[in-house]
């Protein structure tokens, strides 16, 4: 029979009461008084299923193959181009790709816009007990913009730079 | 005169030899003129895909060509995207060039555009696919402190307009100059109206962003070569036609104030597109059954220049050339990353690749050596 972790095997005697609770829909119904809640041995009870172990979604390994950073440049009705860098085989060009809108998690599609940074990777997850699942995941990057206080130091530098070229000798248009 | 070669020449030309040098890895491209007298001009700049340098510089190594001494000028005809991949690396190297560049790009505007994505003058977050953001920052900073410095015995920077003289060289008694016949002044404006909107604005809603890749080529400079009495050449840069008659080419054709004598050797603009063709510039810039040249585009919707755009060019020309790399392939990853890549994607294009070379060699009585370097073909 399987086993989980803290249960004894059907037809072993106990003695003393076991560490888990009986789910109250087998109680029996005149012991379903809350304050009179009692453990049963798992020999008295008519073939319980046994749980599979807790799967912790914490546990579960990403094992990364390929990762890729890309940026939006064009987008139409139900595509978008990006152009990609691959982040794993650095040494390979950049690609230009065209995506269905289909790949982009609901939660970021506002975010889909000319110039938007977004991470692809391609890897296997697997969690104990589930199986080995093959996963392509496009996270948009959510970098917060410019303050008012960068763009105002910005336009400030633009005017001093502009001002030096001006007024350098030799300097027309 | 025309001999057509089966590849390049490695021997640097001539001193009286003009020689120009046509690059292209399928996105972006440069050219590299020999002005005569082992002097030298860069424009544009593209790396290398194998040995990751600026194919100009890349090739004046080759060639035996100290760059730091002999490039006397490097215009940036583009400031934008990737069509500026090494410039700044050739700004620093080529420590006697005159660096030129679109009247728009010496505004506050543009200055505070750059210092907001690359950081001018403070550090600031930046990002790493900078569209060439950062290129230019490094470049203004190279000018700066050459100007700073104060004892040049050139100019560090020149601004491109219109029917202006950017280079002249009268040695030995042959007259060489070279003209930039563009951004005109509407050109300017409008470059400008779009360096203000792109200039981020500040929200707290708003998520960092690159800059979206433009959608015109208003600020591109085009150049006009005149070497000796006989020889002339146009390059057409990226500029391309518009319905507007004070931008584009058609107040290039209509100007009496450039140099109006027709060219023997015309870079295609614009990869050959239909957007950057302008019937009168044949007619009336170039003579008839020139030498064409010009670089593939690998991206957007589709790529340039189409089947349609050879066959319209053929009409002007039955010596067209190009650096298109008709062998461009995909790279192969892991077959479990192949795979997903089939199901997620719908169209997938290589950025770059093996770079192309077309190699011309003009002397001063017009007769024309070319050279192609693979993936570069005549179409």
């Amino acid at each position: 029979m399987n086993t989980a972790a803290g249960l004894s095997t059907a037809g072993e005697s106990f003695d003393e009461k076991p560490e888990y609770l009986i789910p109250p829909q087998i109680l029996v119904e005149n012991q379903k008084d809350s304050e009179s809640i009692q453990t049963l041995a798992i020999g008295d009870l008519p073939k319980l299923a046994v749980a599979p172990p807790y799967l912790s979604p914490l546990k579960g390994k990403f094992k990364l193959l390929q990762l890729w950073e890309g940026r939006v440049v064009d987008i139409r009705n139900q595509e978008f181009d990006a152009i990609i860098t691959d982040k794993t085989n650095t040494d390979f060009p950049d690609e230009l790709v065209t995506i269905d809108k289909n790949e982009i998690a609901p939660d970021d599609l506002p975010l889909l816009r000319l110039g938007t940074v977004f991470y692809w990777s391609v890897g296997y997850l697997d969690y104990p007990g589930r199986g080995r699942v093959r996963e392509s995941k496009m996270r948009f990057r959510r970098l917060k913009g410019w303050t008012q206080k960068e763009v105002e130091q910005a336009r400030r530098v633009g005017k001093e730079f502009a001002k030096f070229f001006r007024e350098y000798p030799g300097c027309s248009s | 005169m025309r001999s057509f070669l089966e590849s390049i020449q490695v021997a640097p030309p001539r001193r009286d030899e003009l020689e120009v040098s046509l690059f292209g890895p399928g996105i972006g491209e440069c050219i590299v003129v020999h002005m005569g007298e082992n002097q030298w001009i860069i424009i544009d700049s593209c790396i290398d895909s194998m040995t990751k340098t600026p194919a100009a510089l890349h090739y004046l190594d080759q060639l035996g060509v100290n760059a730091a001494d002999n490039v006397k000028l490097f215009v940036i005809s583009h400031w934008h995207s990737d069509h500026i991949r090494g410039a700044s690396e050739i700004a620093r190297t080529c420590a006697a060039a005159t660096i030129c560049f679109s009247e728009a790009l010496l505004k506050e505007e543009f200055f505070a555009l750059i210092d907001c994505y690359a950081g001018l003058k403070n550090p600031v977050l930046v990002d790493r696919n900078r569209s060439g953001v950062c290129e230019i920052a490094s470049i203004i900073k190279t000018i700066k402190g050459r100007c700073e410095k104060g004892v040049v015995s050139f100019q560090p920077f020149n601004l491109a307009s219109a029917d202006k003289r950017l280079y002249l060289n009268n040695q030995f008694s042959i007259k060489r100059e070279i003209w930039s016949l563009s951004p005109s002044p509407s050109a300017v404006v409008n470059s400008l109206t779009e360096i203000r909107r792109l200039i981020p604005t500040p929200s707290d809603n708003e998520i960092r962003k690159v800059i979206p890749i433009p959608t015109k080529n208003d600020n591109a400079i085009v150049l006009f070569i005149k070497y000796g009495e006989l020889v002339n050449i146009l390059l057409g840069s990226d500029l391309e036609e518009t319905t507007d008659p004070l931008t584009g080419w058609s107040v290039i054709v209509d100007s009496l104030n450039r140099p109006q004598s027709k060219s023997m050797l015309f870079k295609i603009p614009h990869h050959g597109s239909k957007n950057a063709h302008n019937h009168m510039v044949w007619d009336r810039m170039i003579e008839s059954e020139p030498t064409a040249i010009l670089t593939t585009k690998i991206g957007g919707i589709s790529s340039i220049p189409k089947e349609s755009d050879i066959k319209r060019l053929r009409k002007y020309t039955s010596n067209l050339f190009s650096t298109l790399d008709p062998r461009t392939k995909l790279p192969k990853r892991e077959r479990t990353v192949e795979k997903t890549i089939k199901g997620v994607l719908k169209k997938r294009i290589p950025l770059g690749g093996t770079i192309g070379q077309i190699q011309i060699r003009i002397d001063l009585n017009s007769s024309l050596r070319i050279g192609l370097k693979a993936p570069a073909t005549k179409l």
